[in-house]
């Protein structure tokens, strides 16, 4: 049960945690939860359907309100639809190409050998330039140091499961 | 036009004073823009998935309810409206889809083995914190005060923001934040970020 | 009080004199006979109940190359088996137990992977058994699995060739 005079006498002080308590509560873990780069793109394909405009959007009414041009928008799209497709994956297609040969494109920050995967040829990867002259910058588990256990975490992410290990 | 999505991994941006903030990435969102999503989606996937772990203490489990937490928040648009943080909505969404999916899990697990596997998991496996002491200490503390605790310190969020996050009144949530201190403070394992 | 007792317990064992009378030799040749009994329904198990252990090696031919990394799955297909244990391999490069998730055990598919920065002379090549898993069989069916590569390199990152096999390990 609470009044409103322990609630006033809550505030202030008795709320408020030590410095040394919060900095313990806000400290990373070693071991974060490795976001597949599979799931973002499920996660960000489901949003792009989402908001893509439906082939419907254009209603009688908003065909009547554009006159003309909108008569001839609703009768045409139809007959664009598949070419404005065909179109749209050929165009796709070549900048799937061109984007795997940029040197601006971005990976997951565990895919250390940018070849589209996290398995273990990124750990080991990783692994030789912490032993080299090389200063990779992929400290994975937040410690302030590029090691051989960011290597071993980006290696226990490589063999994970996706639902248990039920074949 | 974003390159296809099976070549870019995309990675969170760091945030600087020109990002979008989130009122307008929703509000390019409600515009139907849909290139607002990923900033965002970026922005907080990373809390989600850390807090469904938090409850789930399974890390594929934690993965599913982040996946469900985003396709949740995108059945909101258009017309979806911000009122508190964005942490403030989410929140009771990962917790609910996090107990959803422990809840569903536990009954599909057939074997006598997986059970009982499924009833030793969290909360003694969750590590809240790097000080074992601490996590224990934390451990100790009823789910609610626990929760309150880790909102407001871990999570940043005003007493208000919990109290709407989890839908209890202002005063309730100062209670259990008192409490969550003082049980701390009496702990002996958690005594040392308590000394001055 | 005990009077009445003693007389049913007699009754009881009135018709077995001769047991009243050889106790001793008699009671434990009872109790030899139930303990057989009992020994033989505790081994006696059905088919179905019954539990064996098996290893079963993996192996890696990288032929003249020396392997530096690999990644693999190992799938059990015929339904009566589960992962108990994974160890290393027989080469000191892999002699550590690979990387796996502990999510497999007790299940039926693990994927284990390993990599030493080992200088080329000191890995292995041609054939080498790189891990050994444990199972769990239930019941008298062959055991049946399935050996998948997914990526293998040599010491300087290259992704080689590798050709992956399995068999059960013999008992000695």
């Amino acid at each position: 049960m609470n009044n409103s005079d322990s609630n006033t006498r809550r505030d202030g002080e008795e709320l408020k945690a030590p410095a040394k308590l919060v900095a313990a509560l806000k400290e990373p873990l070693p071991r974060r939860v490795f976001v597949p780069p599979s799931v973002d793109a499920a996660i960000l394909k489901a949003a792009r359907q989402h908001f893509a405009p439906t082939t419907s959007s254009l209603s009688p009414s908003d065909g009547e309100r554009a006159g003309v041009r909108g008569m001839f928008a609703r009768i045409l799209r139809p007959w664009l639809l598949w070419p404005t497709v065909a179109a749209a994956c050929i165009a796709l297609a070549g900048l799937t190409y061109f984007a795997s040969r940029s040197s601006h494109q971005q990976f997951a920050r565990e895919d250390i050998n940018h070849d589209g995967r996290v398995d273990i040829l990124d750990a080991f990867q990783l692994a030789r330039e912490t032993q080299s002259s090389a200063k990779p910058e992929a400290d994975l588990n937040s410690d302030g140091i590029v090691d051989r256990r960011d290597a071993e975490l980006i290696a226990s992410h490589a063999v994970k499961l996706e639902k248990g290990g039920k074949s | 036009m974003t390159a296809n999505a099976l070549t870019e991994f995309p990675v969170p941006a760091p945030e600087t004073p020109d990002s979008p903030s989130d009122q307008q990435l929703i509000a390019a969102l409600n515009a139907g823009d849909a290139d607002a999503f990923e900033p965002l989606y970026l922005r907080y996937r990373d809390w989600v998935v850390a807090l469904a772990h938090r409850f789930t203490g399974d890390e594929s489990l934690a993965l599913d309810v982040m996946q469900e937490t985003f396709l949740y928040l995108l059945k909101k648009f258009p017309g979806f409206r911000l009122t508190a943080q964005m942490k403030t909505f989410l929140y009771p969404a990962v917790k609910n889809l996090s107990i959803a999916a422990r809840r569903k899990t536990s009954r599909v697990q057939s074997t006598e083995a997986e059970q009982q596997h499924l009833a030793q998991l969290p909360a003694a496996e969750i590590a809240f914190t790097n000080s074992a002491e601490l996590s224990a200490a934390l451990t100790n503390l009823s789910e609610d005060h626990r929760e309150v605790l880790l909102l407001r310190f871990v999570d940043d969020l005003s007493l208000a923001e919990i109290a709407e996050a989890i839908s209890v009144p202002l005063g309730t949530v100062k209670s259990r934040l008192h409490h969550a201190l003082e049980t701390l403070r009496s702990d002996e394992r958690a005594k040392e970020f308590f000394a001055a | 009080m005990s009077a009445p007792i003693q007389r049913s317990a007699e009754h009881r064992l009135g018709s077995f004199p001769n047991l009243l009378n050889n106790w001793p030799r008699r009671s434990s040749a009872l109790l030899l006979a139930l303990l057989l009994v009992f020994c033989g329904q505790l081994f006696a198990q059905s088919p179905t109940n019954t539990i064996r252990f098996q290893s079963v090696e993996i192996f890696a031919d990288s032929q003249a190359t020396a392997l530096a990394a690999y990644q693999l799955e190992v799938t059990i297909t015929s339904g009566n088996a589960k992962i108990v244990g994974v160890e290393g391999g027989a080469h000191p490069a892999f002699a550590e137990a690979p990387f796996y998730d502990p999510k497999a055990i007790q299940h039926e598919r693990v994927i284990l992977a390993a990599f030493s920065t080992q200088p080329a002379d000191k890995l292995p090549t041609g054939k080498t058994r790189v891990a050994t898993i444990h199972l769990q069989i239930s019941g008298t069916d062959e055991l049946k699995f399935e050996t998948k590569l997914t990526t293998a390199a040599s010491s300087d990152g290259k992704k080689i060739a590798v050709e992956i096999s399995a068999t059960e390990q013999r008992a000695k």
